[in-house]
C-alpha cells in the first residue's frame, strides 16, 4: 500500500517549522495576518521588513494598526502590536526596502523560509531572485478583492515567479492620449501624466519621450503641433504664480484653442466625432455661484461644477507652487488638491470629446491604480501561506499546490499542482557558482581570461552583466578596472550574470551549431580570506571545473533576442500604471494587476516560453 | 453626513472595501447587529473580521472565564486575562480595532437562549458547538427568521454550515463590458433536515467517490463528538459513502490525533471564509455557501456540498 517516500508527518513538519527563523517581506494586508499566524504557530524567530508607513485606508484590514499609528512605520508597529499575541517568539522589525544591497544572498541564507506579502511586481521579482540564489523556499501570495492566490517556489523543484511572464502595464499611444481620446481612462491619463506635470511638475522631467517618435510625415506634423502646444503651456506655467488671470488663460488654451486646432486637422475626424470647444465665459457665469470646491466625491459633477473645481484646484496648486522652492509638485491620489485637478480636468476633456464622465471617487481608483482589498481574503490567503509552507517542511513535493481563492457554487478554493520550472525562464534556469576573489586586485580582463575563458571554458562570445553590461567582446572599456572599481565586492555578495555561447573546444574554435548557448551562470562573488599560497593570484577557483549546461532549444526561435533591450517606442510613453512609489497601497497580486514598475532588466532574457494551456487556465480560474 | 449616512472619514477608512462592494453594502453592514455564540479561537478570528469590516454592532456570547489554553489559542487573549471573563477581555481588544463598531456581551448560556434574544439580532454565527447546541440555536433562528452560520475547526480541518432560510441576493455580471446586477434567491434547510439524508444518496456515484475523507470525519465529530477511526468509518457508511474509496489509514490516524488541536492558520482560513460569507449575506450580495463547506488543509481543498 504505502509507497516509499521521505515525507514526514504533519506533527514533525510543524516541529521543524517551529524551529525556523522566517522572513516576512511586507507588513501590509497579508503581512499583518501572516505575522499573526506565524506567532500563533510558535515559530522561533521572525524578521519582518517593510518600507511603508501606515495610512488611514489601511485600517479596514491591517488589524495590527490603529488610527493613532497613522504615518508610523508599518514593520515597527506590526511588531509591537503582534508581540502580545505570543511573547515567546522573537521578532525583529526593519523599516527598509528589501532591495537594499545589505539584504544580500548571505543575509537571506539565515532564514529557513521566506514569505512574500508584497504589493508590487518589482519587489516580488527581486525576492524571488534572491531566494532562488540563496536556495531558500519562498511562499508568494497576493490578493485582489475576493480573489487571492498562494504559490510555493523552490529552486529547481517548482516554477519560480518569473517562469510565467507577467502581464505588463497597459500603455496607450501618445496620440490617443493627446489628440484622440475615446475612453475615460485616456482623459485621466492625459490629466495625470501630461496636463498636471506640464503645469505643476518638476520642470526638468517634462516632455521626455516626445522626441524620436515621429515615423512618418503625418506623425511628424502632429508631433510638431504637440510640441508647440507644450511650449505654450510651459509659458503659461511661468505665469501661474504672477498672473491673476492665469486660470482663464490656461482654460482658454486647453479647452478652446487646442481643441479648435485639433478639430481643424484634416482627415482626423472622418471616422470619429470631432471634439467640441468649451466656452470660458459661459461656464464662468454658470459656475459663479459655485464657491465651494468641496463637492460630493461620489457624484458625477456637472460641467460647471467641474469648471469650478478646476479653477479652485489650480488656485490651490499655484499657491503651493509659489511656496515650494520651484521644484514642482507631483500627483498623489491622496492629495486632495492634485486629485481635484485631475478629476475636473479629465472630466472637462471627456465632455469635450463626448466621453462618459466619472465621479472623483471612481477617477481616483483609475488614476491611483487602487485595487480593492479586504481583511477576509487576506486572512484566508495568509492562512494558506502557512499551510502550504508546511508542505515544504513535510517534503511533500508531490502535494505542493498553487492555491487560488475564487469562490464558486461548488468550492471555495481550487488547487493546481505546481509546475516544474520553465527551462526557458531567464530567472531560475541558471547555474549558481561561488567565487572567492580579492576584488581590489582582480582586474576585469584577468577575470574574463583566467576564470571565464580558461577555467569555465567560455568562448569569446561571453558577456558579463552586473545590472548593466560590463563586458563583452565588443565592449572592453572596463578591462583595466579592478572588480572593486566596478562596484563588485565579495563583502556584498555581488552577483554577476555570465551569458555565453558554448564552451571552447581545445583548438579555440566553437563547435558546429552557432545557436547553442549555455544557461546563464550566476557568479556570486565572495570575499577571499587571505591569499592563495603559491601563485598569489587574486581569486580562488572552485576545486572542480563547473560544467554549465546547455540551454534547451527555444520553443519559438523568432522571439529570441527580441526583448533584449528596452526600446522606447510610441507605446511606451504614457503608462497608465503609476510608478512604483505610487502603488504602495496595493496588496495584490497575482501579477495581473501589478503594474510593471519599470525596473532595469537585470539580465538579457532572450527566450520567452510559449504560454502553455495550463497557464491560461490558471489565469482564467484565478479571475473567476 | 451625506446621503449614504457615512461621513468622509468613514468613507476614507472603508475606501478599499467600498470599492469592492459599494456604498449600499457598506451601509447595510453599518446597520447590522450580529450575535457571535461562544468565544472560541474561531470566533476570535471572525469577530476581528466583522469589526474591521464595520458592522453596526457585534455581541459576543460566552459564559466562561479565560484559561491558560485560551491564551495559547486566541491571539487577543493574554496571560493577564486569565481568570477574567472571556467576552469582556475580548471586547477590550476588539474596541481598539474599530471604534465605530458597537460591542456588547451576552452572558446567557446556550440552553437559556430565547427567541426574543435571537430576534434582536440580524444574524447569528455560532462556532465550535456540539451538534445539539448548533441545532438548538438553528431552530431558534428559524422561528425568529434569522439567518445563521455554524462553523468549527478541528486540527487541519474545518467546516461551515449556512442556513440563511429564504435568502435573496444580487450577483454582479459583466455583459458586453457593462456591469449588470442580477437578482437571485435560494432557500436553505435547517441543520437537522440537511444532515438527515446521506450524502452518498444525493451524489452521482462518480462524485461520491471523490468526497474528501474530511467529510465523514468532520461529520463524526460534529454529530457524535467522536474522531476515532472506527467512528469515522461508521459515519462513512451511514452517509452511504464507500470507505475503501474515501478513507485511508494515515488520514484516519492523523485526524484522530489532531482533532483537538486548534491551529491558527486553519482558523484564519475558515474564519475568513465564514466572515466574508456572512458579510455578503448581510449586504445581500454574492452567492452564499449553499450550504455545507468543508476545508481540508492537508489537500488544500474546500468543496461545498448542497445538503
Amino acid at each position: 500500500m504505502s509507497k516509499i517516500s521521505n515525507k514526514v508527518g504533519f506533527g514533525e513538519a510543524l516541529r521543524r517549522f517551529q524551529e525556523s527563523k522566517v522572513l516576512l517581506v511586507g507588513a501590509g494586508g497579508i503581512g499583518c495576518e501572516l505575522l499573526k499566524n506565524l506567532l500563533m504557530s510558535n515559530v522561533r524567530e521572525i524578521c519582518i521588513i517593510d518600507l511603508d508607513t501606515i495610512d488611514l485606508s489601511n485600517l479596514n484590514r491591517q488589524f495590527l494598526f490603529r488610527k493613532h499609528h497613522v504615518k508610523q512605520a508599518k514593520a515597527i508597529v506590526a511588531m509591537k502590536t503582534a508581540q502580545s499575541f505570543n511573547p515567546n517568539v522573537k521578532i525583529e522589525a526593519i523599516q527598509a526596502n528589501i532591495k537594499e544591497p545589505r539584504f544580500n544572498i548571505s543575509w537571506f541564507r539565515q532564514f529557513g523560509m521566506v514569505f512574500n506579502a508584497l504589493d508590487n511586481l518589482d519587489a516580488r521579482r527581486h525576492v524571488n531572485k534572491l531566494c532562488l540564489l540563496a536556495n531558500i523556499p519562498l511562499v508568494e501570495s497576493g490578493t485582489t478583492g475576493f480573489l487571492g492566490q498562494v504559490q510555493v517556489i523552490a529552486h529547481g523543484k517548482t516554477e519560480c515567479y518569473d517562469c510565467n511572464p507577467k502581464q505588463q502595464a497597459k500603455v496607450y499611444p501618445v496620440c490617443t492620449i493627446r489628440s484622440t481620446p475615446s475612453q475615460p481612462i485616456h482623459c485621466i491619463v492625459w490629466a495625470k501624466s501630461y496636463f498636471f506635470p506640464q503645469l505643476f511638475g518638476d520642470n526638468e522631467e517634462n516632455d521626455e519621450g516626445i522626441q524620436n517618435i515621429a515615423q512618418n510625415e503625418a506623425q511628424k506634423k502632429e508631433i510638431e503641433e504637440l510640441a508647440r502646444e507644450t511650449a505654450e503651456l510651459a509659458e503659461l506655467r511661468n505665469s501661474l504664480v504672477t498672473d491673476s488671470n492665469a486660470f482663464e488663460k490656461i482654460f482658454e488654451k486647453i479647452y478652446h484653442r487646442d481643441i479648435a486646432r485639433l478639430r481643424a486637422v484634416p482627415d482626423m475626424w472622418t471616422y470619429r466625432t470631432a471634439p467640441t470647444v468649451l466656452d470660458l465665459n459661459e461656464l464662468g457665469q454658470k459656475a459663479v455661484h459655485l464657491s465651494s470646491p468641496w463637492l460630493d466625491e461620489q457624484k458625477i459633477w456637472t460641467l460647471e461644477e467641474n469648471f469650478a473645481v478646476l479653477k479652485s484646484s489650480i488656485q490651490r496648486l499655484s499657491q503651493r507652487l509659489k511656496n515650494c522652492n520651484s521644484e514642482g509638485l507631483s500627483f498623489d491620489k491622496d492629495d486632495k488638491d492634485t486629485m481635484d485637478f485631475v478629476a475636473a480636468s479629465a472630466n472637462l476633456r471627456a465632455y469635450s470629446f463626448g466621453i462618459e464622465q466619472h465621479s472623483e471617487f471612481d477617477i481616483k481608483q483609475m488614476a491611483g491604480n487602487i485595487i480593492p482589498a479586504i481583511a477576509t481574503t487576506n486572512a484566508v490567503i495568509a492562512g494558506l501561506c502557512v499551510t502550504q509552507a508546511l508542505k515544504v517542511y513535510q517534503n511533500d513535493n508531490d502535494e505542493l499546490k498553487n492555491v487560488f481563492m475564487a469562490k464558486r457554487a461548488d468550492r471555495v478554493f481550487h488547487g493546481e499542482k505546481v509546475c516544474k520550472p520553465n527551462p526557458y525562464c531567464a530567472t531560475c534556469s541558471f547555474k549558481h557558482m561561488q567565487l572567492p576573489v580579492d576584488h581590489y586586485r582582480l582586474l576585469l580582463k584577468d577575470f574574463v581570461k583566467y576564470i571565464l575563458h580558461d577555467f569555465l571554458r567560455y568562448s569569446e562570445e561571453v558577456s558579463v552583466i552586473k545590472e548593466d553590461l560590463i563586458y563583452d567582446v565588443d565592449f572592453e572599456d572596463n578591462c583595466e578596472s579592478t572588480l572593486a572599481d566596478l562596484g563588485i565586492s565579495g563583502n556584498n555578495n555581488t552577483v554577476l550574470t555570465i551569458l555565453g555561447e558554448e564552451e571552447r573546444s581545445d583548438n579555440g574554435k566553437t563547435a558546429d551549431s552557432q545557436n547553442v548557448t549555455r544557461i546563464p551562470l550566476l557568479l556570486e562573488v565572495l570575499p577571499m580570506d587571505g591569499h592563495t599560497d603559491a601563485s598569489n593570484i587574486p581569486y580562488r577557483l572552485p576545486s572542480e571545473t563547473t560544467v554549465i549546461p546547455l540551454k534547451p532549444e527555444p520553443l519559438r526561435s523568432s522571439e529570441a533576442g527580441k526583448e533584449s533591450t528596452d526600446t522606447k517606442g510610441v507605446d511606451d510613453i504614457f503608462e497608465v500604471m503609476p510608478s512604483e512609489n505610487e502603488i504602495i497601497d496595493i496588496e495584490v497580486i497575482d501579477g495581473e494587476d501589478v503594474p510593471n514598475s519599470g525596473s532595469p532588466k537585470p539580465r538579457v532574457s532572450s527566450l520567452k516560453r510559449k504560454p502553455s494551456t495550463t497557464d491560461e487556465t490558471d489565469t482564467k480560474k484565478s479571475k473567476n | 453626513m451625506d446621503k449614504n449616512g457615512m461621513n468622509p472619514e468613514e468613507i476614507a477608512l472603508y475606501d478599499r472595501q467600498i470599492r469592492l462592494w459599494g456604498f449600499n453594502a457598506q451601509q447595510a453592514l453599518k446597520q447590522s447587529r450580529v450575535l457571535l455564540i461562544t468565544a472560541s479561537p474561531l470566533s476570535n478570528e471572525i469577530a476581528k473580521n466583522l469589526v474591521l469590516a464595520g458592522i453596526g454592532e457585534l455581541c459576543l456570547q460566552d459564559t466562561h472565564s479565560v484559561e491558560m489554553q485560551d491564551v495559547h489559542d486566541q491571539f487577543f487573549l493574554e496571560d493577564s486575562n486569565i481568570g477574567k471573563s472571556k467576552v469582556s477581555s475580548l471586547i477590550e481588544k476588539l474596541k481598539d480595532l474599530n471604534p465605530l463598531v458597537k460591542l456588547s456581551s451576552l452572558n446567557t448560556p446556550i440552553a437559556e437562549l430565547s427567541e426574543s434574544i435571537i430576534s434582536s439580532f440580524q444574524m447569528v454565527i455560532a462556532t465550535q458547538l456540539q451538534y445539539d447546541d448548533f441545532c438548538k440555536v438553528n431552530n431558534l433562528c428559524r422561528t425568529s427568521k434569522r439567518p445563521m452560520y455554524a462553523s468549527s475547526c478541528y486540527g487541519l480541518y474545518g467546516f461551515a454550515f449556512a442556513d440563511l432560510i429564504d435568502h435573496e441576493f444580487v450577483i454582479e455580471k459583466t455583459v458586453e463590458n457593462t456591469k449588470v446586477e442580477q437578482a437571485m434567491s435560494t432557500s436553505q434547510k435547517p441543520m437537522q433536515v440537511a444532515f438527515d439524508t446521506a450524502l452518498g444518496s444525493k451524489l452521482k456515484p462518480r462524485l461520491a467517490k471523490k468526497v474528501p475523507a474530511a467529510y465523514p470525519a468532520l461529520l463524526s465529530v460534529l454529530k457524535h463528538n467522536r474522531s476515532d477511526p472506527d467512528s469515522i468509518k461508521k459515519m462513512c457508511l451511514e452517509q452511504k459513502l464507500d470507505p475503501s474509496a474515501i478513507l485511508n489509514e494515515s488520514f484516519l490516524n492523523d485526524f484522530s490525533q489532531n482533532s483537538n488541536f486548534q491551529w491558527m492558520p486553519v482558523i484564519s482560513i475558515v474564519g475568513g471564509v465564514v466572515s466574508q460569507d456572512a458579510l455578503n449575506a448581510i449586504s445581500k450580495r454574492q452567492y452564499p455557501i449553499d450550504n455545507f463547506w468543508i476545508f481540508d488543509a492537508e489537500t488544500s481543498t474546500g468543496p461545498i456540498y448542497m445538503l
